[in-house]
């Protein structure tokens, strides 16, 4: 019944972003380890302003695969330990509620800050303002994309180092780092920066069910 | 042959076979378009690289895709052989990646003046590569090899799905940002002197393949079916045959 | 078609790059015929060893 799988998805998600709030650092971490990202390179190379202008939307972009890779291993391994997933498996209701429901937790409590985080890079990065919405946007969109591939990863490597699922994951999340980086930059130079949106957009009507599903699969190989 | 014992005898029968026809199909292309193939009046002889780099390149692709549909099958069918298909052809195509990586920036001095240029098909197969390191990697990483094995089923399956869009974005990034001074005119028109030679070439690219790939599986159907009685009858078959 | 010995190996002053692509190539398919042979030639003598 429809109530049945709402009910389910949002008990899911209340009980995550729970788990997640009571410990400050799942959502001050993303946000510091962005901060510090974003500090290296000007310090690593050149506190020039039109140099830091012009790097803005590839550094803001890199930290933010970076960071949103970070608090991904924590997604599902300590409900495998002590035993909670496989008691969301064994009841009857869709697995694929459960794993989106997760996604969505982890973009909440990743997402929120990143973009926060990206704000104010903008500003000591000395992006212009009027790109400012066009980065946020495009953030929205890939994180979100980079919070679904960072769950595959996690399911695929359950149990094992995060370095791992961050070389799986790293790959696949080129597009979005294309895409992102292709908004910000036609926003800077006053171009239609709308058919890159499209695209990550698009990204994510078929990454929500197809790397859910996947993710459902990969789980599912732990209880073999 | 579906069975790990019965495609393990089959192709202890056929692989000289196999052996003897990729070898000669592909020295046939080698010899063909490096010794007989006429001269390129733009770049000289040094294109001739093209008929290593360009089969390697398709190789490395279309391996992917062979691994995509046996992970299809294993994930869907749970087939035991498809599953050791995509682990012994992922180390297959990462080495035909690689040596398209490599032979492109060897081509790249003489023609370009630098050793690698972020261009389009380059920086495709950079990531390409990539992607084979991480189904490595992570069949290596997990102990459980029948798990393991659908696991690359997985990443390969997203791993052909994302190809498409990774190369669709990256050919749009280059032109972005391409440099004028370059015109990079890569194999389209050419004349049938040189492409037939290149097809002889990629036909004993794909015949050498199919030749690693079963040297592959064997070993490992081997290792993982060590401890079954069939596998000793094997070593002793084959002490006898050699004595 | 390129006529004598000498216009092989040098190939335009650009041999070297040709011939190194060649050896790169023969190596690593080199590579991957030698590692499979080795692999099932050591389980078959780990499994003569454990007396199976």
């Amino acid at each position: 019944m429809k109530s049945d799988i709402y009910n389910w998805f949002f008990l899911i998600l209340k009980r995550d972003l729970l788990i997640a709030f009571r410990r400050s650092s799942t959502y001050i971490t993303p946000l510091i380890f962005f901060l510090i990202v974003v500090s290296f390179f000007p310090l690593a190379l050149s506190p020039d302003q039109d140099f830091l202008r012009s790097l803005a939307p590839g550094v803001i972009w890199i930290a933010a695969l970076l960071s949103s890779l970070l608090a991904v291993e924590t997604i599902f391994s300590e409900d495998f330990k002590d035993g909670t997933l496989d008691e969301f498996f064994v009841t009857n209701e869709p697995s694929f509620v459960l794993v989106f429901a997760k996604v969505l937790c982890h973009w909440l409590i990743t997402g929120l800050p990143i973009l926060l985080a990206s704000a104010i890079s903008s500003i000591i990065l000395y992006l212009p303002a009027s790109s400012f919405l066009p980065m946020i946007c495009s953030l929205i969109l890939g994180t979100f994309f980079m919070s679904l591939l960072g769950a595959m990863g996690a399911a695929l490597s359950l149990g094992r180092s995060a370095i791992l699922s961050s070389i799986i994951v790293l790959p696949f999340s080129i597009p979005t780092l294309l895409m992102g980086t292709a908004v910000v930059s036609s926003a800077i130079n006053n171009q239609d920066y709308s058919g890159f949106l499209l695209i990550m957009g698009a990204m994510l009507a078929i990454g929500i069910p197809g790397l859910c599903l996947l993710t459902v699969e990969a789980i599912l190989l732990n209880y073999e | 042959m579906g069975s790990p014992p019965l495609f393990f005898q089959w192709s202890s029968k056929a692989l000289p076979w196999l052996a003897i026809i990729s070898i000669i199909v592909f020295s046939i292309g080698m010899v063909w378009g490096i010794f007989y193939s006429p001269t390129d009046y733009k770049q000289g002889d040094v294109y001739r690289i093209i008929y290593i780099h360009v089969p390697s390149a398709i190789l490395g692709q279309s391996i992917l895709m062979f691994m995509a549909i046996c992970g299809f099958i294993t994930v869907v069918w749970r087939v035991k052989i498809s599953g050791m298909l995509i682990k012994s052809a992922a180390s297959i195509g990462a080495s035909f990646t690689l040596i398209a990586l490599i032979t492109g920036s060897i081509w790249g001095k003489p023609t370009w003046g630098t050793w690698w240029v972020w261009d389009a098909r380059l920086t495709s197969t950079l990531i390409l590569f990539f992607i084979y390191t991480a189904i490595i990697g992570l069949h290596s990483s997990l102990d459980d090899k029948t798990k393991a094995d659908r696991a690359i089923s997985i990443l390969s399956l997203v791993g052909i799905a994302i190809i498409p869009i990774i190369k669709k974005s990256v050919d749009w990034w280059y032109t972005l940002h391409q440099p004028s001074t370059f015109t990079l005119s890569s194999a389209p028109s050419m004349a049938p002197d040189m492409y037939q030679p290149l097809l002889v070439c990629v036909l004993g690219f794909y015949l050498i393949f199919a030749f690693l790939l079963t040297m592959n599986l064997r070993a490992e159907i081997v290792f993982r079916e060590k401890n079954k009685t069939w596998v000793s009858k094997q070593y002793l078959n084959r002490q006898k045959n050699d004595k | 078609m390129i006529n004598n010995l000498s216009a092989i190996i040098y190939m335009d002053g650009n041999g070297l790059y040709v011939w190194a692509c060649l050896l790169v190539l023969i190596l690593i398919l080199g590579i991957n015929i030698y590692l499979p042979s080795r692999r099932l030639k050591k389980i078959y003598k780990e499994n003569k060893t454990n007396g199976l």
